[in-house]
């Protein structure tokens, strides 16, 4: 099968610090990864090459085949993702924070009060509804997004990426914050946008989420993949273990 | 439960209606004595579409300006050296003046955009100095002199004899920019705006070009000012177009009035010239009854201190003040409560999937 996200031999350097170091790894449909490693091992910089909202120093990402040359242009293709810190549009409502990313973007699409573009807003609309509803939302729909509670908030953002419609969903650390419920309910969450054909990476600290989410687990440390496989066998991978010196990787 | 709807174009347009039938209504006020007051209203008319054109970039794509005279000069004097110097017809030159504004920011802007915050603003802080030393300085406009005769434009018939004539050019063109960000405030377009104010990074995540919208906000904010700069030369002060209208005052003075009268609201830009105006107005004339008109132009201080007082006390501005005193919302879309209302909100959960 063909890959959806491909990183080839990608180097990225910040200053004398190379932050990813020669990685190639490759996502294909369906799967459901996680990308887990030390602070500092350079999971979120790996995230945002991907995205498009950095340019690798050298080497070549790619989506869908095609290489990655900004981050409007890869959500077109089909990528969303999430952020670390919640990057809510905090003077909107809960409802037009999912519409942003439906299109209507284009100065004839939606600048001028055409009919026609009255009934693609309504079609607009009703799509980002359904996916509130689905979600348990459909009460925040008309709240401002920026004082909701942060467990609500993050269930947004992971909304508002899927309206985008993406293929592959990037998450940056979608547990960090939640409580032991809140987490359990994200877990079933992702479990059904996955089920629903949704590709997803995610970079996440709780060991016990990636254990029973993921189906393969790739290890970071300084940069580099050192493990990659399914969770049960990088759990044992001893260079993974001296990687969190022995710590929480169960 | 049902979707919302999206707002209906009765909730969207009522707001910029009342402001027309108002603008109708206006050049036949019984003023008596006080009949200056049709041109200062037609003045304001002036400002709200200029104040309109910077609640546009800085009120929904949260792009500052401090040099938006420049835009409005150059609409004024493309318009007038192209109708005096050069002979074109009024309307061709009205065209090419607002095209120009466009133009040039086009170009400037696509330099200037990728800047941020202060940066963008003493960018454009320049850019308006640049344009009004040049239009002091060059021969084309006539320096520091002006251009005089320039094509007066009024309405045909009897509606042009009266004050009508004039007043309604002006206000036309104002109410139309109040429509259309009444629209932006509802529609795909400025929420994406929004979005680019609110967030860029999370905005081009959702697959927003980002440097393309600010660009569109940009060179759509100069053209208004480039049709105010028009109205300017060919209605409101045919007879004289200098340089002094075009200075930095002019660019701060229409932030000003953007922000006074409120950037979250289509109808901002119209309270914040009538405030202003009003305001110097009312303090001239209350200067001159109390005797103290003279060298001392105390009501200059007095003038500073109210408008530093009213940012201080509605620093979301005088728009939603207003509608909140009239107890009833400004523009559906455009207002966003600001208190939290956490009523069984606390205990929430993420929804069982």
């Amino acid at each position: 099968m063909e890959e959806l996200l491909q990183f080839e031999a990608v180097n990225r350097r910040f200053g004398g610090v190379l932050a990813v170091d020669g990685v190639s790894l490759a996502v294909a449909p369906g799967e459901l990864t996680a990308l887990i490693g030390p602070n500092g091992a350079g999971k979120t910089t790996l995230f945002n090459l991907a995205a498009g909202a950095l340019p690798p120093t050298a080497g070549q990402v790619r989506f869908l085949g095609r290489p990655v040359t900004g981050a409007a242009a890869v959500c077109r293709q089909g990528l969303a993702r999430t952020f670390q810190n919640i990057r809510l549009f905090s003077g909107m409502t809960v409802l037009e924070n999912l519409l942003v990313g439906m299109g209507g973007h284009g100065f004839r699409a939606g600048s001028l009060p055409w009919p026609a573009c009255r009934r693609a807003e309504t079609r607009r609309r009703r799509q980002a509804w359904f996916l509130l509803e689905r979600f348990g939302l459909g009460d925040y729909a008309e709240r401002p997004a920026a004082g909701l509670p942060f467990g609500v908030q993050r269930v947004v953002e992971i909304a508002r990426a899927l309206a985008a419609g993406p293929k592959l969903l990037l998450l940056d650390e979608p547990a960090a914050g939640l409580n032991r419920t809140e987490t359990r309910q994200l877990e079933l969450l992702l479990r059904q946008i996955h089920a629903d054909g949704v590709t997803l990476l995610l970079v996440e600290h709780d060991m016990a989420l990636v254990m029973s989410l993921a189906r393969r687990v790739v290890v970071l440390d300084c940069g580099r993949v050192i493990a990659d496989g399914a969770p049960a066998v990088v759990r044992r991978d001893p260079r993974v273990r001296t990687a969190y010196l022995g710590g929480e990787a169960q | 439960m049902m979707p919302p709807r999206a707002p209906s174009p009765w909730t969207i347009y009522r707001g910029p209606l009342a402001v027309l039938v108002l603008a109708l209504l206006a050049p036949w006020l019984p003023v008596g004595r006080f009949s200056y007051l049709i041109p200062l209203l037609q003045l304001a008319g002036l400002y709200t579409l200029l104040a309109a054109s910077l609640t546009l970039l800085l009120g929904l794509a949260g792009q500052i300006s401090l040099g938006h005279a420049g835009f409005f000069a150059v609409g004024a004097y493309v318009a007038g050296v192209a109708a005096t110097v050069w002979g074109w017809p009024s309307g061709v030159a009205a065209l090419a003046a607002v095209l120009a504004a466009g133009l040039l920011a086009l170009l400037c802007g696509g330099m200037i955009l990728r800047l941020r915050g202060h940066l963008l603003a003493l960018a454009t802080l320049c850019l308006g100095i640049i344009l009004h030393e040049f239009i002091l300085k060059s021969e084309l406009t006539g320096g520091a002199a002006g251009l005089y005769d320039l094509p007066e434009w009024r309405l045909p018939g009897l509606l042009g004899a009266s004050p009508a004539g004039s007043f309604y050019l002006v206000w036309g063109p104002a109410v139309l920019a109040l429509a259309w960000l009444a629209h932006l405030a509802a529609s795909p377009a400025g929420r994406v705006l929004r979005a680019v104010r609110d967030d860029e990074v999370a905005a081009a995540a959702l697959g927003v070009e980002v440097f393309r919208v600010k660009l569109k906000a940009f060179v759509a904010s100069a053209m208004m000012a480039g049709v105010a700069g028009v109205l300017y030369a060919f209605v409101q002060s045919p007879s004289y177009l200098g340089p002094e209208e075009f200075g930095l005052n002019t660019s701060v003075l229409l932030l000003l009035m953007a922000v006074l009268g409120g950037l979250d609201c289509f109808w901002g830009g119209l309270a914040g010239a009538l405030a202003v105006l009003a305001l110097r107005e009312g303090l001239t004339l209350a200067a001159g009854w109390c005797g103290f008109s003279g060298a001392v132009r105390l009501e200059q201080l007095v003038y500073g201190m109210i408008l530093i007082l009213l940012l201080i006390r509605a620093p979301k501005g005088l728009a939603p003040l207003l509608a909140r005193l009239a107890g009833r919302g400004g523009s559906p879309g455009t207002e966003v409560p600001s208190g939290l209302d956490n009523n069984g909100v606390s205990n929430h959960r993420p929804p069982p999937a």
